[in-house]
């Protein structure tokens, strides 16, 4: 394998007419793909640092020149109450969206994956609707839905609002990964004696575990952020970026840009720990051979 | 001996499709029994109705005389080397090997200590602690087969176990795998569509067509006493002639082929003079005569000319035509006092000798087209 590899690299390496242009001994094609790599990089993340920068600085208007160094954007962010409770409303939307998504979606995959019945593919269409349609149709259509039911509108109904968005979300990711999954491993557990519950638990979920953990991961990010679905949905309670969106109609305060750079860097954090248990354990172990 | 598999009349339809049609066959305990035949003939089919991944739509299945047929998979004491062996991607080999054990609620201890001696045994210690995506696929086979072997199955079911190794070590895993059932004397079947595997490993062999059974026997039972002209062709190469009946003469049924004659030895039935019949004869049964050379009266010696030559290493196969619809091959030995450069050239004509017992003569040659493979 490593012999193969070298081999491809030399071949490339003495045809630098092919695709590697060079001049003056600087590698030209590396060199282009760098600049734009960082321009990339960039315009991606120019916003963000930007974000984060002003989080940091003194002047309460968010513009240029920088005035100073402070922490107290984040002290008024920690101590400010409704931030906090708009905060702690989104965590726990998202996580009770989450639960609800793999409830339904996962038995939804094995079921699309495994079982012939009749209307199957209309009913994976089905499924995977409510992801295209627009928040704001989702958002009325419940609406109307639980005002029709008399359901008052609370923290709940945005919980499951977001349920049925997401729903697909787990769906695809969770039959996606059944479709390539090899059913002999588990006919191998039940051959040596491994009872369908134990296949499942022993096999089957630490196989699929990664399209569950991902899925979940998205669902959780989404919801978290999640307007449209929510403006229709919540009750009195405020989510946080509804939070932030009621707040920066009076104009963006540095305790915004606070907790969006906190924001950031929970999420790097969390990306950090995906990519840490989604690695694929036969990669991880290494190549050797 | 006791059978310790049994399968009654058992039928199996996929759809549409008639994967196996009415097949009983019975296994002796201990035996190396192989079901033979080319793909989609049912063979793999009636394995997984063994190990019960397959629910037979008739007939029942019986190990240690015990019907099994409702039993799933986890109550039957088999065990099955799957093709490509599906080892589980996300345990070590330790933990593949060991997991029988775990789910039959061994100790930790205990399994440890049987997994640590399985894995002596295959010589695999020092990968313990690697996953199959990192061995090679000769271990990964090795690793399949002490994790199908640790549970003590009363029967070793085996899904075309060479089908992923090359042809080297393919040779190599058919003497060890024949040498680990003489050792531990455990029941194995084997599927297969490899004729030479079948041969070197099995002690009885089934050949599967289209569903059904059409011989079981032993490798030279089956080799030498083909039951028809598919299993002649299947198991090795064969000359397949259409011949005309001439007479019959106290055990010799006389057939003319093209100008020559060629007799074959009465076994049984014999055909009525004037029906066309099937000749099957091994290539490395004709023998290739030196122009003076004198046969017993009883031989068939046989005229032709040479067409083309074969050269393959240690022997050459010369294809002769000897004035019938399909050309004759010969396997002719190449020894030491003999090499390839002595033997006659394209478009000389010689004389061969067979003996008529090594003639099988097929009544009905209404279901198959006579074929010869190279």
């Amino acid at each position: 394998m490593a012999i193969q590899q070298a081999q491809i690299a030399n071949v490339r390496r003495e045809t630098p007419n092919g695709w590697h242009f060079k001049w003056a001994g600087f590698d030209i094609t590396g060199r282009a793909l760098a600049v734009a790599a960082g321009c990339v990089l960039a315009f991606l993340y120019i916003p963000i640092v930007t974000l984060i920068v002003f989080s940091f600085n003194s002047n309460p208007i968010t513009r240029l020149p920088l005035t100073g160094w402070t922490f107290d954007w984040y002290e008024k962010a920690f101590t400010n109450s409704n931030l906090l409770a708009a905060l702690g409303n989104s965590l726990l939307i998202a996580a009770a969206a989450v639960v609800i998504c793999l409830a339904i979606g996962v038995p939804t995959a094995f079921a699309l994956d495994r079982y012939q019945f009749p209307g199957k593919v209309f009913f994976r269409r089905l499924v995977l609707l409510p992801i295209t349609l627009p928040g704001l149709i989702t958002g009325i259509s419940m609406l109307n839905f639980f005002s029709m039911m008399d359901v008052s509108l609370s923290l709940l109904t945005v919980m499951v609002g977001h349920g049925t968005a997401l729903t697909a979300i787990v769906v695809t990711n969770v039959y996606a990964r059944l479709q390539r999954f090899d059913r002999r491993i588990e006919e191998a557990s039940s051959d040596l004696g491994a009872r369908p519950w134990q296949t499942f638990i022993k096999v089957t979920l630490p196989n699929i575990r990664n399209a569950i953990i991902g899925s979940s991961l998205i669902s959780f990010t989404l919801s978290f952020d999640e307007i449209p679905v929510t403006f229709f949905l919540t009750g009195r309670d405020n989510t946080l970026p509804m939070y932030i969106w009621s707040t920066i109609r009076r104009g963006i305060t540095p305790e915004i840009n606070a907790i969006g750079s906190v924001i950031v860097g929970v999420s790097i954090i969390l990306l950090l720990v995906s990519v840490f248990i989604m690695s694929d354990p036969v990669k991880k172990a290494g190549t050797g051979r | 001996m006791a059978n310790i598999v049994e399968i009654h009349n058992v039928s199996k339809t996929f759809g549409s499709v008639r994967a196996v049609e009415d097949v009983s066959l019975e296994i002796e305990e201990g035996e190396f029994m192989t079901i033979l035949g080319p793909s989609g003939c049912g063979k793999t089919t009636t394995l997984r109705m063994i190990g019960g991944f397959e629910y037979p739509d008739r007939g029942r299945v019986l190990l240690g005389g015990e019907d099994v047929t409702d039993l799933p998979p986890y109550k039957r004491p088999v065990n099955m080397m799957f093709q490509d062996f599906a080892l589980f991607p996300h345990m070590t080999v330790a933990q593949n090997i060991g997991y029988g054990l775990h789910i039959a609620g061994l100790s930790k201890s205990d399994t440890a200590k049987q997994v640590d001696e399985a894995l002596r045994t295959i010589e695999l210690s020092h990968k313990a602690a690697s996953r199959p995506a990192e061995l090679s696929i000769g271990q990964k086979q090795r690793v399949a087969l002490a994790r199908a072997l640790v549970r003590r199955p009363q029967v070793l079911l085996l899904d075309e176990p060479m089908s992923a190794l090359d042809a080297q070590l393919r040779g190599a895993m058919q003497v060890e795998l024949k040498h680990l059932h003489e050792q531990i004397g455990l029941t194995f079947i084997m599927v297969t569509h490899d004729q030479t595997e079948a041969l070197v490993m099995s002690d009885r062999v089934t050949v599967m067509d289209q569903g059904e059974i059409v011989q079981i026997g032993t490798p030279t039972e089956l080799y030498d006493h083909p039951a028809s002209p598919y299993v002649a062709n299947f198991l090795g190469t064969s000359n397949i002639l259409v011949a005309t009946v001439r007479e019959i003469i106290s055990g010799t049924i006389v057939t003319d082929y093209g100008p020559n004659m060629i007799r074959a030895a009465a076994t049984g039935k014999t055909p009525a003079v004037g029906a066309r019949v099937m000749l099957s004869i091994r290539p490395e049964k004709l023998r290739l005569l030196a122009q003076d050379a004198i046969v017993p009266e009883d031989v068939n010696r046989l005229e032709g000319v040479i067409s083309e030559q074969f050269f393959h290493g240690d022997s050459v196969r010369l294809s002769l035509d000897i004035g019938g619809d399909t050309p004759l091959v010969i396997h002719h030995q190449l020894s030491s006092s003999q090499g390839q450069g002595e033997l006659p050239p394209a478009g000389q004509t010689v004389n061969i000798a067979v003996d008529p017992s090594s003639v099988t003569l097929f009544e009905d040659i209404a279901d198959h087209e006579p074929e010869y493979r190279a």
